[in-house]
């Protein structure tokens, strides 16, 4: 069933209490404590959509962008596609196991809600899965380690459809990675709220490509929840490729929560994308563990895209390596704010931030905040940030051997990214990031090729 | 009687409102090598990077024509592809670029300049393993970023290198003696003399008599406060060596 929220930002009380009870009956009531919590904090007060008044907020006035109406499907539609028929990947070679989210609803195009892998991985509808043998695993985890005081986090929970949901049993290390499609395909102007989990379980190993997309011209809103659990020795490696076109709001959240010894990496590639806002947030609760964070946008024209880390050291002898980057073009923004928590008993971490920019015009911004905060004495800590220009004496070597300015300049451009991209271990995947980096430093990415707006 | 190849006219050129260069007249010809010695300071650096089209500097008087074509028109790339290479002073590092995606892109540019093909991934090999050996560069370099983490004789032998891979009219040497041991100085200089022919030049940039012993050139300049004060034969590098700048300090 389609439904329409007029003027969002006003509208979405009363349109959660409107669409309540059929969308509440339609996701097995899964995630009503939370929803009624959130409708309520934000009835109270308690909680506001995103402004610039608010500090975590200060660069990226959300609400603002919320003033028009939006469509939302309170159920999913029927319909049979394929996903290779609805739309071009972006990986085209990649091997891997496809799952699909159409308008914030599972697509099940073969029949199957929830499949395993020759590898052993579980992974299809959370909502399925939870009505079929999954009960105890995500009532374990699901909104457990989630900050439902963030108020994106919130807005997912009051309108949640369903979401991903992957189980990696203990023991089981896959090579085959599971691409996740989140993909946005309305004649309306959409918004859609998936909420999804990752369970990784003991001595495990997994890898993930999400890839977020929409088909139609139309803007459309993208709040999703993403929460990855990686428990005691379990190796996770995500990577999120945001490629949507220039009238899109992308607001994600992710939260990883570890225990010890388990490594979890993450790649957030945004190539595309009218106003992005990624919330990330790693919560280390174990010792021996290590998250790898790291972070690429490539923005021009009018886009604008926010990258708010947390990294919360909660234990003792892990540690964390965070990098991102940014290309700014045009009059376009960026914004990064990282946070490193190192508590009070976490003696012994280790965290690297480092945050890298390149304003390609004197019109372009970035806004850039580094943030740690130590309270243990024993530890080895260290950010830099930097916001420049491109190297004149790299670009004048270049050309002094007869390399033209503009393939210098792309050159000097792709290894500024590359860094982010290297350690991508899927090949297919990290050809593909490349590949699609240097395609849409060139000019000639071919997102929009299916699509009017010609960003 | 040789053709003219590079003629610098009455040469000022001034960075950030200074004026650096002032009044340079030089004129090298097919096949000859000259060098330029001169204090620290003088302006060596800076007529090398005027000559190539470094950004920043600014000539507010004469011109500079390579086989007639005024180059102060031409951007730096256009410089490089007519035949003009520098050996830098100081080889940047440029990290994330490798030295064999660098050295394909300035091969195949030159290649498309000259309306040839671009070569094949196996023939690029092979010309790259060829020119490696003349200055006896170690192959694992080649692996790397450009200059990344290269030692100061490292990058020098780079620079001789890439003007091996792009034999380049005319190749400006700044300083490409400094930093290197002796044996390092012996493989550099046999790498350009290997290089040289009755159509390429050299303009040989150095502060020590001992790199001509190597490369023997034809004509000594030096330049001083902007100006080249003094040209003569291979001697005067001689004489310099045994005198030092004195004597033209208090001449000018
Ligand atoms: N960006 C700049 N702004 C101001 N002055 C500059 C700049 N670059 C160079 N200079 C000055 O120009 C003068 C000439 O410098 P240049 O590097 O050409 O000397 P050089 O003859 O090559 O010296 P050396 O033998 O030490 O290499 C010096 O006094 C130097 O300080
Ligand atoms: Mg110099």
């Amino acid at each position: 069933m389609k439904k329409k929220v007029e003027k969002f930002e006003k509208g979405f009380l009363t349109f959660f209490n409107d669409i309540k009870n059929e969308l509440q009956q339609t996701t097995h009531h899964l995630y009503d404590d939370v929803a009624n919590e959130a409708a309520s904090a934000f009835e109270t007060g308690k909680l506001q959509l995103p402004h610039k008044k608010m500090e975590d907020y200060k660069y990226s006035d959300l609400k603002k962008h919320l003033k028009s109406d939006f469509v939302f499907y309170t159920a999913p539609e029927k319909a049979k596609v394929y996903p290779k028929d609805l739309f071009v990947c972006d990986v085209p070679d990649l091997d891997a196991e496809t799952v699909m989210l159409i308008n914030g609803w599972f697509h099940d195009y073969d029949g199957k809600k929830l499949k395993t892998t020759d590898e052993g991985i579980v992974y299809g509808s959370l909502l399925y899965a939870y009505e079929n043998g999954y009960k105890e695993i995500i009532d374990a985890y699901l909104n457990k380690h989630l900050n439902t005081g963030s108020p994106l986090v919130a807005l997912n929970n009051m309108f949640a459809q369903d979401g991903f949901f992957v189980y990696v049993p203990d023991n089981v290390v896959a090579q085959t990675p599971i691409q996740l499609i989140n993909l946005v395909s309305a004649l309306e102007e959409v918004f859609v709220s998936p909420h999804s989990l990752i369970v990784a379980g003991k001595n495990s190993q997994a890898k993930f490509l999400l890839c977020e997309h929409s088909i139609f011209p139309k803007y459309f809103l993208n709040n999703s929840v993403m929460q990855i659990i990686a428990l005691e020795n379990s190796h996770i490696e995500y990577v999120r490729l945001q490629n949507a076109h220039n009238e899109s709001y992308q607001f994600t959240s992710t939260y990883i929560h570890q225990t010890d010894n388990s490594s979890v990496k993450t790649n957030t590639i945004t190539l595309h994308g009218g106003v992005v806002r990624n919330n990330i947030v790693a919560s280390i609760d174990g010792k021996g563990c290590y998250n790898e964070m790291y972070g690429l946008f490539l923005v021009d024209k009018g886009q604008h895209v926010d990258n708010w880390t947390l990294i919360d050291h909660k234990q003792a002898e892990s540690s964390s390596k965070e990098l991102f980057k940014g290309i700014i073009d045009d009059y376009a923004t960026g914004a990064f704010a990282g946070k490193i928590l190192v508590r009070k008993d976490s003696q012994h971490t280790d965290a690297e931030q480092t945050n890298k920019n390149i304003l390609l015009t004197s019109d372009a911004k970035m806004y850039t905040k580094p943030q740690l905060e130590i309270y243990a004495d024993d530890v080895v800590c260290s950010h830099g940030a930097t916001v420049g220009q491109m190297n004149e004496d790299e670009l004048f070597y270049m050309r002094q051997r007869g390399i033209s300015q503009k393939t210098a300049r792309l050159m000097l451009l792709n290894a500024f990214a590359y860094d982010v991209i290297k350690d991508i271990s899927v090949e297919p995947v990290k050809n593909a990031v490349i590949n699609l980096v240097e395609k849409r430093l060139s000019g000639d990415l071919t997102r929009c090729d299916k699509c009017e707006i010609k960003c | 009687m040789s053709n003219k190849m590079l003629e610098i006219k009455n040469l000022h050129a001034e960075i950030n409102g200074k004026e650096i260069l002032k009044g340079i007249d030089l004129t090298v010809n097919e096949g000859e090598v000259h060098a330029i010695m001169g204090p620290n300071g003088s302006g060596k650096s800076t007529l090398a990077a005027v000559i190539t089209g470094k950004p920043g500097y600014e000539v507010t008087k004469g011109e500079i024509l390579f086989y007639g074509k005024n180059l102060l028109e031409m951007p730096p790339e256009e410089r490089a592809l007519a035949g003009i290479f520098l050996s830098f002073q100081y080889p940047v590092e440029i990290p994330g670029v490798t030295m064999m995606n660098f050295l394909k892109a300035a091969v195949n540019a030159k290649r498309k300049y000259e309306g040839k093909e671009e070569m094949s991934a196996a023939e690029f090999l092979r010309f790259i393993r060829e020119k490696q050996k003349l200055v006896e560069m170690d192959t694992n370099l080649t692996n790397r970023a450009v200059n990344e983490g290269f030692s100061g004789g490292e990058k020098k032998k780079n620079e001789i290198f890439q003007m091996a891979v792009l034999e380049p009219k005319l190749a400006i040497l700044d300083e490409t003696d400094s930093g290197l041991d002796i044996d390092a100085l012996r493989v550099v200089a046999n790498g350009v003399n290997k290089l040289r022919s009755p159509e390429r030049s050299f303009i040989v940039i150095t502060h020590y008599q001992r790199l001509l012993d190597y490369i023997v050139p034809d004509i000594v300049h030096i330049l001083y406060k902007g100006k080249i004060v003094k040209t003569a034969g291979k001697e005067l590098a001689l004489e310099l060596e045994e005198k030092g700048y004195g004597w033209i300090k208090e001449q000018f």
